[in-house]
C-alpha cells in the first residue's frame, strides 16, 4: 500500500514537471488596447498598443496610424517624443499634482532610449539602464530589461500608459488610453489569511463531529 | 505541576508552529521564481489541453481571448503560498501525531493545495476565454473564492479527520 502511495506520488511530481517544461522562448505579442484616430498629426497618433516578455526583457509595441518620423542621424529613434509610462509598485511613485500619470514609478523614453525612476523625489536617470528601440514604418518597439523596470519584484498588476508629444512641444498630444491605464493582470489572488484560518476552524468543527458521532456510535453498538 | 508541563507543552507546539510556518514561507520565497514559473507552466500546459492557446514564459502566462491574446502574471499571492505555509504551521504544531503521520499529512495536503489552486487559476481563465466580456476578477469572486474556500475546507477536514480520529486508533491498535 505504502509503496503504491509513494510510486502514485512520483508518477504525479513527474508528470507535473514533464507539463511545466511547456515553455515558450518569447511570449506572443499581448494586446494592450486600441486608441482613437482623435490626433491630427498621424505619425504621433498612437493606434494600437501591445506588450510582449521573455525571460529577461519587455517590450513594447507602438503602432500608429501614420509613419512614424524618425531623425536623420542614426541610431534610428522616433523624431517626436513617445515615452512608456509604468506604475510597478503599487503605492509608490510621482503623485505630485502636476504629475503628468499619477502613480507612475517607471519612465521609458522611446526618442532618446533612457530609463527614469523615481526615487521618492523626482524622476532620477539610471545611466546604466538603456532601452532598444527600433522604428519601422507605422511601429516603434520599445525594449528595455526586466531588472531595469522592477518588474520581477512587482506584485499585483502593473499598468501602463503611452504617451506622444511633437518635438519640443509642452502639451501631450496623445494619451493611450485616453483615461486610465492599460493593465498587465497581476494574477489571481487566493485566499487571504482570515479565510484559510475560517476554513480550517470550520474543516476542525466537522472532524470533531464526526469524532463525537463516532464515539457516540461505538457506544451504542457496546451498549 | 500538571499546569506548569501542559503550559510547557502548548508552548513548545506554538513554537513549533511558528517556526515551521517561517520554514515554509522562506522556502517558498527561496523557490520564488522556480516555484511561480513552474505554476504558470503547469497552467499554460493545462489550459492548452483544454483547447485555449496559451504559453507561459517565465511567471506570466498568456492565452487567448477572442483571437487576441492576453496575460496574468502568477505570482506569490495567487500561488497557493500562504495557503502552504499556514497549512504547514497546524500540521507541524499538531500535538499527539506520529512523524509518519505528520509528513504522509503534509505531502498530501501540498500536493491538494498545489492542485487545487491550479484548477481554480485554469478554471477561472477558462471560463474567462469562454465569457470574454466578464471581468476574469468577477469570475474569481463568483467561482475561485467559493470553490477555493470548500477545497481549503476539505483538506483541513482530511488532516483533522487523519489526525484526531485516525491516530488515536492506530495508537488503541498499537497497545493492543
Amino acid at each position: 500500500m505504502n509503496r503504491n502511495r509513494t510510486l502514485m506520488l512520483v508518477f504525479f511530481v513527474l508528470s507535473l514537471s514533464v507539463l511545466s517544461t511547456i515553455y515558450a522562448d518569447c511570449l506572443p505579442l499581448l494586446y494592450l488596447g486600441t486608441d482613437p484616430d482623435d490626433v491630427e498629426d498621424d505619425h504621433i497618433d498612437m493606434k494600437e498598443l501591445y506588450c510582449t516578455t521573455n525571460a529577461t526583457h519587455i517590450t513594447f509595441l507602438i503602432t500608429c496610424y501614420g509613419e512614424v518620423e524618425t531623425r536623420k542621424k542614426p541610431p534610428t529613434l522616433p523624431r517626436n517624443e513617445f515615452r512608456v509610462y509604468l506604475d510597478v509598485v503599487a503605492g509608490w511613485g510621482d503623485s505630485r499634482r502636476d504629475a503628468p500619470l499619477e502613480g507612475a514609478d517607471v519612465i521609458i523614453e522611446a526618442h532618446s532610449q533612457r530609463v527614469y525612476r523615481w526615487n521618492g523625489k523626482k524622476w532620477e536617470r539610471k545611466k546604466t539602464s538603456t532601452a532598444q528601440v527600433e522604428v519601422e514604418g507605422n511601429n516603434i518597439t520599445i525594449t528595455c530589461q526586466l531588472s531595469d523596470i522592477q518588474f520581477e519584484g512587482a506584485s499585483g498588476d502593473i499598468r501602463i500608459c503611452f504617451i506622444s508629444k511633437l518635438e519640443g512641444s509642452k502639451e501631450v498630444q496623445d494619451r493611450a488610453p485616453d483615461s486610465g491605464w492599460y493593465t498587465l493582470e497581476g494574477g489571481i489572488s487566493s485566499l487571504t489569511f482570515l479565510e484559510i484560518s475560517a476554513a480550517g476552524l470550520l474543516g476542525l468543527t466537522l472532524a470533531s463531529r464526526v469524532r463525537k458521532r463516532l464515539g457516540r456510535g461505538l457506544r451504542d453498538s457496546e451498549g | 505541576v500538571t499546569l506548569k508541563v501542559r503550559r510547557n507543552v502548548v508552548l513548545v507546539w506554538a513554537s513549533l508552529t511558528v517556526l515551521s510556518m517561517l520554514a515554509a514561507y522562506f522556502f517558498i520565497h527561496f523557490l520564488d521564481r522556480e516555484y511561480h514559473g513552474f505554476v504558470a507552466g503547469v497552467v499554460a500546459s493545462m489550459l492548452e489541453a483544454l483547447g485555449v492557446r496559451s504559453e507561459a514564459e517565465g511567471n506570466v502566462v498568456a492565452y487567448t481571448v477572442e483571437e487576441r491574446w492576453t496575460a496574468v502574471r502568477i505570482g506569490w499571492e495567487c500561488s497557493g503560498g500562504l495557503s502552504i505555509i499556514v497549512y504547514t504551521g497546524l500540521v507541524s504544531g499538531l500535538p499527539g501525531v506520529k512523524l509518519k503521520k505528520r509528513v504522509l499529512g503534509l505531502t498530501l495536503g501540498y500536493a491538494a493545495i498545489f492542485l487545487g489552486n491550479l484548477t481554480r487559476i485554469v478554471l477561472i481563465l477558462y471560463l474567462n476565454q469562454l465569457f470574454p466580456n466578464l471581468s476574469y476578477m468577477l469570475l474569481h469572486d463568483l467561482f475561485g473564492r467559493p470553490l477555493s474556500f470548500l477545497w481549503m475546507t476539505v483538506v483541513w477536514f482530511a488532516w483533522f479527520y487523519h489526525a484526531l480520529i485516525k491516530a488515536p486508533e492506530v495508537k488503541d491498535s498499537s497497545a493492543q
